[in-house]
C-alpha cells in the first residue's frame, strides 16, 4: 500500500519545481489506489484535470470516497483555495459537507475541473475487466504504485506482463506509467506473513521487480524516462524506487495531426 | 553482618538496587531535612561506606517506542505540568542549605499525574531527565532528589485561558491518541525559555487534533512566533472557533441546495393537447409550474411528528469498527447500570477493577428506540426515550472510560483517561446538528418510500448526496426496517 511516504515523494517530485507537466491538466489512472491518498494528493495537489482511482476492493474504495469528502469539507473554496483550512474539530463536530455532485460517474471532462469533481473512485478489478474502445489511449498518466507484487504473486508473470500492456493500450502516446515495485523480498515476506496460501505461487514467479522488471518493460514497448528514491540503506517504504517510463510518440501520426512549426516545439519540448 | 536476602525488607516503590555514589552523600550543612528519605530505614547498606556502581543504573522497563530520550522528553513535560500556573497541586515543602520551596520527589512520583505514566518513572529517571533536558521551571537540587519551581525569566502575559489556548494539529496524527504525546512533540520544538511555556494542559483531544492550554496569550502574531513543527496547523483558540462557525454556516447552505435539488425532480415528457410540456429542469431552485399537472404532494410522513424531541439523539464515538446494533444497545445499558451503582457507591469506582457488578440493578435504566449504525463504522447515533436517559449515558461514558475491544464486547474495558486506546465517548446532539440530523432523516424516509414506489435500482446514488444519513438509505436498500415507535 502506497503510504504518507509515496505521497510525499510523489508531490516532492511532481509538485512545485519539478516535473509538474506530467500531471497539470491531465487525465490521470489510478490503479489500486488503495483509500485514495495520493489519488487525492494528485487532483487535488497537482491540478490534474481528472483522476480515477481503481481499486478491487470496495470496503477500500469507499473509504477512499469518505477521505475524498473529507478533504472537500476541509477546503476553503474562493478567489485563493485554500487547501487545510477548516479544522479537523469542525468536521468531527458537524460533519462532512455533502457532495452536491455525487455518483459514480468516469466520463472523462473536456474541461478543467477542480477537486473533488475531477476525483472518481470506482472499485473493479481492472485486470481482468476488459478495456473498453473509450478507454484505450485516453489517459495521460497511469499509477501503479505498490501494486505489482500483488498482481505478479496471484497472477504469476503472465499475468504482470498482461497488467504491463494493459497500462501501455490505456495510455495515449507519450503518456507516463508511474510504476512502484516492491522488492522481491517483500514478496517473500508477504507470502510468510500475510498470505501462505500464496507460496505455492512465489517459486513459479521467474521475473524479478528489480531494474524494471529485469529490463522487461524496457524491451515491450517503453521508454526509460527516470528512477527515483530507492534507499538501499532505507526499511520499508523508504526503500521503495519509483520508475517512470513513457509510452513513446506515435511520430507518424502526431505529423498528420498538426503543422510543421508545432511538430517541432512539441518534440522540443518533449523531455 | 550478613543479612538473609528474604529478611531484607522491600521498597515500597521501585529503587534500583545499586545508588550512583552521588545519591547517598549526605546533604552538607547537616540539615536534618536533607537526608535521603528514599533509603530504606531497615537498609544498613546505607550504614556503610558508597559502593561505586557496578554497572549502569536499572531503569524500569521502557515501552517498545520511548528511547531513553524520549522517555526523558515526557517525564520533563508530565513535570512542568504538575507545577504549572494552573495546576491546583500542592506540596508540601522544605529547606535545603538555606533556601526553601524544595520538594521531594518521591511526593513527586506518588502524585497520580506522574504514577499514571507509562512506565511509571523512579525518582532516578526523573532526576535524569531535568539534568538532560533544560527546564526554565523547574530546578533539581543538588543531592539529585529535591525539585522546586524556578522565578520565571520572563513575565507571560496571563489572560482567558481562550486567549492562552492554541488548537494543533499534530503530524503524525496518532500523536492525539495521548495528550501527553501532543505535549512533548510541541514541547521539543519549543525553546526552554519561550515565554508560552509551561504547557499547562492538553484537552479536546479528537481524531487528529487537540487543544493545547499555554502560559500566556497567543494572538495571531505570536502564534508564528512560537516555534511549531513546521507541518502542524496551529490556529489561534480564537481564529478556531470563527472558522468553526463559518463551517458550520457552509454546511448548514450546502444542505439546503440539497434539500432544493432534491425537491425538484425531472418530469416525463407529458403530452399535453397536443403538444408536448417540456419536463421540470433538474437542479433549479424554483421550478417553472406546469398548470397541467397536480402540485406534486410529499406523501405524509408516518414517522415522529415535528416538531422533534429535542436532546433523544446520542452520538456515539470509537466504537468497534465491526460491531452491531444489539452489542452497542447492551453495551450503552451495561454503561448506565454501572454508572448507577458508581452514583450510589463513590468509593466503588476508585477500586473498580472490571469485575462484574453483583450489587448492580438488572433493569434497563435506558430504553433504546433506535441504534442508527451501519458497518463498518465507528461512529452511531443512538435514538433514546428520553433526553434524561441521553444526558445519563454521555455522563457516564465520560467518566467510565470504556474501551469496545471486539466486535461483540458489550461490557468493554476501562482504561485510563490518556490512555492511547480510544474510549468510547458519547455527544448529545444539539442545535443546528440536531436539527439537521432530524431533517435529513425525515428526507431519508420520504426519500426510500418515494424510490420504493418508483421501483428506482439506483439506490446508492441518491445514498451518495445525503450526507449523516445516508446509510439509513442503504439500509433499506439492504432490506432493513427502520422502525420508530
Amino acid at each position: 500500500m502506497a503510504t504518507i511516504t509515496t505521497t510525499t515523494l510523489l508531490l516532492e517530485m511532481f509538485g512545485d519545481g519539478g516535473l509538474d507537466s506530467l500531471f497539470l491538466n491531465k487525465n490521470v489512472l489510478d490503479v489500486g489506489c488503495n483509500e485514495g491518498r495520493v489519488t487525492c494528493a494528485i487532483s487535488q495537489h497537482l491540478g490534474a484535470r481528472h483522476v480515477k482511482g481503481v481499486d478491487i476492493d470496495p470496503f477500500l474504495i469507499r473509504k477512499a470516497k469518505e477521505y475524498k469528502r473529507k478533504l472537500y469539507s476541509r477546503q476553503k473554496t474562493g478567489r485563493d483555495t485554500q487547501v487545510r483550512f477548516f479544522p479537523l474539530s469542525s468536521l468531527d463536530k458537524h460533519g462532512l459537507r455533502p457532495l452536491l455532485d455525487a455518483g459514480d460517474k468516469v466520463s472523462i471532462r473536456p474541461r478543467l475541473s477542480t477537486f473533488p469533481e475531477n476525483t472518481d473512485f470506482v472499485a473493479q478489478d481492472w485486470l481482468q475487466t476488459p478495456l473498453g474502445d473509450d478507454e484505450e489511449g485516453i489517459y495521460d498518466v497511469v499509477l501503479a504504485l505498490s501494486l505489482t507484487k500483488w498482481i505478479h504473486l496471484n497472477s504469476f508473470d503472465a499475468g504482470l506482463k498482461s497488467f504491463f500492456d494493459k497500462c501501455l493500450r490505456a495510455l495515449r502516446p507519450g503518456g507516463h506509467f508511474i510504476v512502484e515495485p516492491q522488492p522481491w523480498p517483500s514478496y517473500v515476506t508477504a507470502v510468510k506473513k500475510k498470505c501462505r496460501a500464496l507460496a505455492s505461487n512465489l517459486d513459479k514467479l521467474e521475473m524479478r521487480p528489480e531494474n524494471g522488471f529485469g529490463g522487461w518493460l524496457l524491451n515491450n514497448g517503453w521508454e526509460e524516462v527516470f528512477i527515483a528514491g530507492g534507499n538501499e540503506e532505507g526499511k520499508g517504504f523508504d526503500a521503495r524506487e519509483i520508475r517512470v517510463y513513457r509510452k513513446p510518440l506515435d511520430v507518424t501520426a502526431l505529423i498528420d495531426e498538426i503543422s510543421p512549426c508545432e511538430f517541432q516545439n512539441t518534440i522540443c519540448r518533449v523531455p | 553482618m550478613f543479612v538473609p536476602r528474604t529478611v531484607k525488607r522491600k521498597l515500597p516503590h521501585a529503587v534500583p538496587a545499586e545508588l550512583p555514589p552521588r545519591a547517598l552523600q549526605p546533604i552538607s550543612t547537616g540539615s536534618v531535612a536533607a537526608q535521603p528519605e528514599s533509603s530504606n530505614p531497615a537498609d544498613t547498606s546505607s550504614k556503610h561506606p558508597p559502593r561505586a556502581p557496578t554497572g549502569p543504573v536499572q531503569q524500569p522497563k521502557k515501552g517498545p517506542n520511548y528511547s531513553e530520550e524520549d522517555l526523558a522528553w515526557k517525564h520533563i513535560v508530565a513535570l512542568e505540568m504538575l507545577f504549572a500556573p494552573s495546576s491546583s497541586v500542592r506540596f508540601a515543602a522544605k529547606s535545603i542549605d538555606g533556601s526553601s520551596g524544595w520538594i521531594h520527589l518521591s511526593h513527586i512520583i506518588s502524585h497520580r499525574s506522574i504514577s499514571n505514566l507509562r512506565p511509571s518513572p523512579s525518582q532516578i529517571a526523573l532526576a535524569t531527565a531535568l539534568r538532560t533536558i533544560p527546564s526554565a521551571l523547574i530546578e533539581l537540587s543538588a543531592d539529585g532528589y529535591h525539585v522546586r519551581q524556578r522565578e520565571l525569566p520572563f513575565n507571560p502575559l496571563i489572560g482567558t485561558d481562550d486567549e492562552m489556548t492554541i488548537y494543533v494539529e499534530p503530524v503524525p496524527a496518532k500523536l492525539t491518541d495521548d495528550a501527553l504525546d501532543v505535549a512533548v512533540a510541541l514541547r521539543k520544538e519549543m525553546s526552554a525559555e519561550d515565554p508560552c511555556l509551561p504547557i499547562q494542559r492538553v484537552f479536546g483531544l479528537g481524531r487528529g487534533y487537540a487543544l493545547v492550554l499555554l502560559s500566556s496569550i497567543v494572538d495571531e502574531s505570536t502564534v508564528k512566533n512560537i516555534k511549531m513543527p513546521m507541518t502542524w496547523m496551529v490556529l489561534t483558540k480564537a481564529e478556531h472557533d470563527r472558522r468553526d462557525v463559518e463551517y458550520q454556516r457552509l454546511i448548514q447552505s450546502d444542505y439546503d441546495a440539497l434539500r432544493r435539488r432534491r425537491r425538484v425532480s425531472p418530469e416525463p415528457r407529458r403530452r399535453e393537447e397536443g403538444r408536448l410540456t417540456p419536463p421540470r429542469e433538474v437542479g433549479r431552485l424554483t421550478p417553472p409550474p406546469l398548470p397541467s399537472l397536480p402540485p406534486k404532494s410529499r406523501p405524509a410522513s408516518t414517522s415522529t411528528p415535528t416538531p422533534y424531541e429535542k436532546g433523544l439523539i446520542l452520538h456515539l464515538s470509537h466504537l468497534h469498527e465491526e460491531t452491531n446494533k444489539p452489542t452497542i444497545q447492551s453495551f450503552l445499558a451495561q454503561v448506565a447500570n454501572r454508572q448507577q451503582y458508581f452514583d450510589k457507591n463513590p468509593s466503588a469506582q476508585l477500586e473498580y477493577d472490571g469485575a462484574p457488578i453483583e450489587d448492580a440493578t438488572d433493569t434497563n435504566l435506558v430504553h433504546v428506540q433506535y441504534v442508527d449504525y451501519t458497518k463498518p463504522s465507528d461512529t452511531a447515533y443512538v435514538r433514546l426515550s428520553t433526553p434524561a436517559e441521553a444526558i445519563l449515558l454521555a455522563r457516564a461514558l465520560t467518566f467510565q472510560h470504556r474501551v469496545m475491544r471486539a466486535k461483540d464486547d458489550c461490557k468493554g474495558t476501562s482504561v485510563g483517561e490518556n490512555s492511547e486506546r480510544k474510549y468510547v465517548v458519547g455527544n448529545v446532539l444539539e442545535g443546528e446538528r440536531e436539527r439537521i440530523y432530524w431533517e435529513m432523516l425525515e428526507d431519508a424516509k420520504t426519500k426510500g418510500k418515494r424510490k420504493r414506489k418508483a421501483g428506482d435500482q439506483d439506490r446508492s446514488r441518491a445514498v451518495e448526496s445525503v450526507g449523516e444519513v445516508q446509510q439509513l438509505v442503504v439500509n433499506k436498500a439492504k432490506g432493513t426496517h427502520m422502525k420508530f415507535d
